[in-house]
């Protein structure tokens, strides 16, 4: 068992570490719990992209729900924003702020960030802070994701920090502009007002938790910072110094097919750590451009999984530098077009993952293929009627030297769930004939990549509409220490007549009852060389 | 007076609880150690004992109810052989990829959904081609082509049970009975079990995992229940009822063919006992601790609340079940500290065996249970007359208490108040997503833990008054003579648990009862009520 450090602990304070540890992540997660039950929309209600967390009055990261890293880390920035915009002396009890600019801490405009100051005895003790995926807040497009985007100002209605409400409740003016821009105007109070859900039951308890800790609240709540940042920082300490890049491509920004490059430089030496993302693509045409508060969140994401057993907050943050160079796809200069961020955060966190994979640290995995596959199926039935649905497919996770990959699952910032095929042949007209392991398309090696998927729809009646936004169509999640790159991404239609349409990473074509639509996700990287003999015979694998 | 006693006896992990309550309400009961053993003998023993004992004869006895964790255990465990499936044609990934989430985020290696070979491993999962549609209707036969080569493919594999999962069998299960009859005609011997009984609702994942994991416990189940039908019937006692996971009890007969329902047997009991106790009231929560976990729940104006959804080790089973949230906390969980010097408590458990350095059974790993006998608040000799070793508890704490820099008092108290948040945490999380708030309830401590920590769970919970009620210790056994439909009967203890205590009184203060032990903290007080329930209270 280890030592306590050099300090000798002040049992007032170590006695109350666990205790409020358990507290705050209790706290974090029924926030979480009761903005998605409260949710109008079904985007926050079913698939849960939303996401709650506590803050110190300094703006540092308290405790975090146990949802969506792609958003929780954003919440961050978020947090600082309001504090640049409005210092903590001219905030008043029942006040809350709200913020989506990427220029503010915001990552795209349908992301509304929402701060709510707790007081107690007078005093800002903390602050709560939810944000949610709304379904349009304005723009080119229903929906404000519209992928044809070269400009932010065709996204929707851009907020950098306002205050949305005080203790008389929510501002009329800030009202009206909210209403009068969404295409949507009821969703959109509907979700502000469940984010309000969450941050009152959060200041609520965290009165409670403040009253129980004791007048020495701020400091356990520094303990728990620094216990993070030990945690960390043996981490780190344990790997050996060393710097490792690696470069991964997006297949085109949305607009222009041409692959964009994500390059990433870990600079580790003693318990300290540099992520450089110099190199990468300078900022690009279309939509996916990520804002710095969306990078943060794959640099979090990194940095929780060095001590995932460590308490949930701004500690683990402490050893890193994060180098985002301006005018990137990494940090857009204003008007850069932001909306299909999730993409370049999904691959420049597995770029992370592959670069660290390379530092013999013991704890790195390969690449994951980090493909959240958006298919919107639509269409007309025989008799007039409209349907449509949208799902998310994942692909091949990454496999480490203790394990395979595992296939088909959500990884690094993203944890959707699939949608069931009874759910799916209710809702609309068509049948999946297969969803199963799409398998040999992991990475090869000593430990294989996780295999992705297929997917297979028929449509049953009428005409459709097939929205496509896959990724690795023509890069692949390489693997690591000798292991081989996952399979690509494939899309095709079979056509009644018997032709093959293949399709590109992101695509929008029509089709007909009879037309079968055929899914495949990436691989995951795979783990280590295979024998000699092995490797010769591509067929050979090391695993079943 | 002929046929004037019921009999309940529940097998726990430790020990097999046996009650006798008579028609004019007169209780007896008496726990006897399982010594490990799982099956039918210890609970036939601990029958013939009470029995014996209290001088009832065969002729005396209008019933005997039984639940059981055996499926419970079993599932935790899962050291049963692995069972077949039989899916529709394109789906036998489906158990296997799950809902494609994962459970933990940060965790670099993402474990897989679920222990794939030891459930159902590939060469087990068949398809079969023929497809119900949304509404039920049948748009392509089923092709029973293929049904000789599962069958062969299974006889090979020495399977003992198979699950079938159709899609959308629960609108219309014609094909999956019609491959049953297939299967059954070539393999009379093993045991199917059919997604359109087991969890008749839509969505293939659960559907099809609750019907494999029912396929799972079958073998053992019908074995078990057996067993024990036939040992009752050679004493001349009445057909043997079960309680099952949803409230109430059904002929054994009903569970051997789906032994699912069995998952939250003895749970599902305790919460039925302490409404019979309650009677109507306003909402109550319900504390059940126990050596590996804490069992929480809400009874609503008298009444248990039900779900549709359990988890039992991180399986999701969709079964009618008591709504109760279990969590990893015990008397037996163990005290670690991580790198950086973060104190945590479990997941890993002693449990009862090798239990708690205090225990002096072996164990040398610091408990819960062990920082509870370094601070005084267990009695020195347990109920069975175990003797506790306080130095083994010292001792034990000892590297704990190095790696936090404090000492082994405070390292106890640490360990003590971090079991009270966890089961705070669980509580307020369970009462908040139903819509209650815990300041509105009263907490109802039962098991052997329960009444330990309950006060200091209050306290962090908001709440101001805790109830410890006669009988704590064999609550579950009590409950399933308290089932809905059965006669209804108001219990009446024949002496009270709590004759050696003082009236009342003001905490800090450890109540040792043979049965259960009481702590008082600082701001709370005791009294004894008339109706022999023991009420702790907050101070203003």
């Amino acid at each position: 068992m280890p030592r306590a450090g050099d300090v000798a602990p002040d049992p007032a304070i170590a006695l109350r570490m666990e205790p409020l540890r358990l507290a705050l992540q209790g706290t974090a997660d029924r926030m979480q719990h009761g903005m998605m039950r409260a949710a109008v929309s079904s985007i926050a209600r079913e698939s849960g992209d939303c996401a709650a967390a506590l803050f110190l009055p300094d703006g540092r990261l308290l405790a975090q729900a146990r949802s969506l890293p792609l958003l929780l880390g954003s919440l961050i920035p978020a947090v600082s924003g309001v504090l640049a915009r409005f210092p903590l002396h001219t905030m008043s009890e029942g006040d809350a702020y709200l913020l989506n600019d990427p220029w503010s801490g915001g990552t795209h405009l349908p992301d509304l960030a929402l701060v709510h100051p707790v007081f107690h005895d007078g005093e800002v003790i903390a602050f709560a802070a939810a944000n949610l995926h709304h379904q349009d807040v304005g723009g080119m497009a229903a929906g404000s994701i519209p992928p044809d985007a070269t400009e932010v100002y065709q996204e929707g209605l851009r907020l950098p920090p306002v205050r949305w409400r005080s203790a008389e409740g929510v501002l009329p003016d800030i009202d009206a502009i909210l209403a009068a821009n969404s295409r949507t105007p009821d969703n959109l109070r509907g979700d502000l007002e469940a984010q309000w859900t969450a941050l009152k039951q959060g200041a609520r308890e965290l009165r409670q938790i403040a009253r129980h800790t004791g007048p020495r609240f701020p400091e356990v709540c520094d303990a728990l910072i620094a216990q993070t940042e030990r945690m960390t920082r043996a981490a780190l300490s344990a790997a050996p110094d060393g710097e490792w890049t690696w470069r991964d491509q997006l297949d085109g920004d949305g607009v222009d097919t041409a692959p964009v490059a994500i390059v990433v430089s870990l600079r580790k030496q003693g318990d300290a750590l540099v992520i450089d993302f110099e190199g990468s693509a300078p900022q690009v045409r279309g939509p996916l451009n990520a804002s710095p508060a969306a990078m943060l969140s794959a640099a979090l994401f990194f940095m929780r999984t060095l001590a995932p057993e460590a308490p949930n907050n701004a500690g683990c943050l402490a050893p890193l530098t994060l180098k985002l160079p301006p005018g990137s796809l990494v940090n857009p200069a204003l008007p850069a077009a932001v909306n299909a961020r999730t993409a370049t955060v999904k691959l420049a966190c597995n770029a992370i993952l592959g670069a660290w994979s390379q530092s013999a640290s013991g704890t790195g995995v390969a690449p994951h293929a980090g493909v959240a596959t958006v298919l919107a199926l639509s269409g007309t039935r025989t008799d007039g009627q409209r349907w449509m649905f949208t799902e998310i497919i994942a692909s091949g996770a990454g496999a480490s030297v203790h394990a395979p990959g595992r296939a088909g699952v959500s990884t690094d910032v993203g944890n959707a769930r699939n949608t069931p095929v009874e759910v799916i042949e209710a809702e609309a007209p068509l049948r999946v004939e297969c969803y199963e392991i799409r398998r040999g398309s992991g990475g090869a090696g000593l430990q294989c990549g996780g295999d992705g998927v297929r997917r297979a729809y028929r449509l049953l009646e009428g005409q459709g509409w097939i929205a496509y936004r896959g990724e690795r169509h023509v890069g692949r999640a390489r693997g690591a220490q000798g292991g081989g790159a996952g399979a690509n991404s494939v899309a095709r239609v079979l056509r009644v007549d018997g032709a093959i349409e293949h399709l590109p990473a992101r695509a929008r074509i029509a089709w007909s009852a009879g037309e079968l639509l055929i899914i495949e996700t990436a691989g995951g990287g795979g783990w280590g060389h295979l024998a000699p003999a092995e490797s010769a015979n591509p067929f050979a694998r090391s695993c079943p | 007076m002929n046929a004037s006693w019921s009999l309940a006896v529940d097998m726990g992990g430790t020990f097999v609880d046996a009650v006798a309550l008579r028609s004019d309400g007169h209780i007896t009961a008496l726990k006897y150690p399982r010594a490990g053993r799982r099956l039918a003998e210890p609970v036939v023993e601990a029958l013939d004992l009470l029995c014996a004992q209290s001088g009832i004869g065969p002729s005396d006895i209008g019933r005997v109810v039984h639940g059981s964790t055996v499926i419970t255990n079993l599932l935790l465990e899962l050291n049963e052989p692995p069972v077949a499936l039989v899916l529709t044609r394109g789906m036998r990934d489906v158990p296997v990829l799950a809902r494609q989430d994962r459970k933990e985020l940060y965790q670099p290696v993402i474990a897989p959904a679920l222990p794939e070979a030891k459930l159902f491993p590939e060469p087990l999962r068949f398809e079969i081609g023929g497809r119900i549609d949304a509404e039920g209707r049948e748009v392509e036969p089923l092709d029973l082509s293929a049904v000789d080569a599962i069958a062969d493919a299974v006889r090979a594999a020495g399977v003992r049970a198979l699950a079938i999962g159709l899609l959308f069998s629960h609108r219309n299960p014609a094909h999956e009975r019609a491959l049953r009859a297939a299967l059954q005609a070539r393999l009379p011997d093993n045991y199917i079990s059919l997604s359109s009984e087991v969890d008749p609702q839509p969505r293939e994942f659960e559907r099809w995992l609750t019907t494999a994991l029912d396929a799972y416990a079958k073998p053992l189940a019908a074995d078990y229940l057996h067993a024990l039908a036939e040992a009752l019937t050679v004493r001349g006692l009445p057909a043997l009822r079960l309680m099952r996971s949803a409230g109430g009890t059904a002929p054994w007969r009903d569970l051997a063919e789906q032994p699912i329902g069995l998952a939250m047997s003895g749970p599902c009991a305790a919460l039925q006992g302490v409404a019979a106790c309650l009677g109507a009231s306003g909402p109550a929560i319900i504390l059940d601790i126990g050596g590996t976990s804490a069992d929480i729940s809400i009874l609503l104006d008298g009444r248990p609340t039900f779900t549709d959804a359990l988890d039992c080790g991180g399986l999701p089973i969709r079964q009618r079940c008591a709504d109760i949230t279990s969590i990893g906390i015990g008397g037996g969980s163990v005290v670690s500290v991580l790198p950086g010097g973060a104190l945590r408590l479990g997941p890993r458990s002693q449990g009862a065996w090798p239990g708690p350095a205090a225990f002096g059974l072996g164990g040398d790993l610091p408990t819960l249970s062990d920082a509870l006998c370094v601070l005084d608040r267990l009695p020195p000799r347990l109920a069975g007359g175990m003797v506790l070793d306080r130095a083994a508890a010292e001792a034990a704490l000892g590297d704990v208490a190095v790696a936090l820099g404090l000492s082994v008092a405070r390292t106890a108290e640490a360990v003590v108040s971090a079991a009270a948040a966890g089961m705070a945490e669980a509580l307020k999380t369970h009462a908040f997503q139903r819509n209650l708030d815990p300041a509105d309830a009263v907490l109802v401590a039962i098991g052997g833990g329960g009444a330990q920590h309950a006060a200091d769970i209050a306290d962090l919970a908001g709440m101001r008054r805790v109830l410890v009620l006669p009988h704590a210790g064999v609550m579950a056994a009590l409950g399933m003579l308290c089932s809905p439909g059965e006669a209804d009967v108001r219990l009446a203890a024949s002496e009270s648990p709590w004759e050696q205590l003082p009236p009342q009184g003001e905490g800090p203060h450890a109540l040792f009862t043979p049965m259960t032990t009481t702590f008082v903290p600082a701001g709370w007080s005791w009294r004894l009520t008339p109706d022999q329930t023991l009420t702790l209270e907050a101070r203003a």
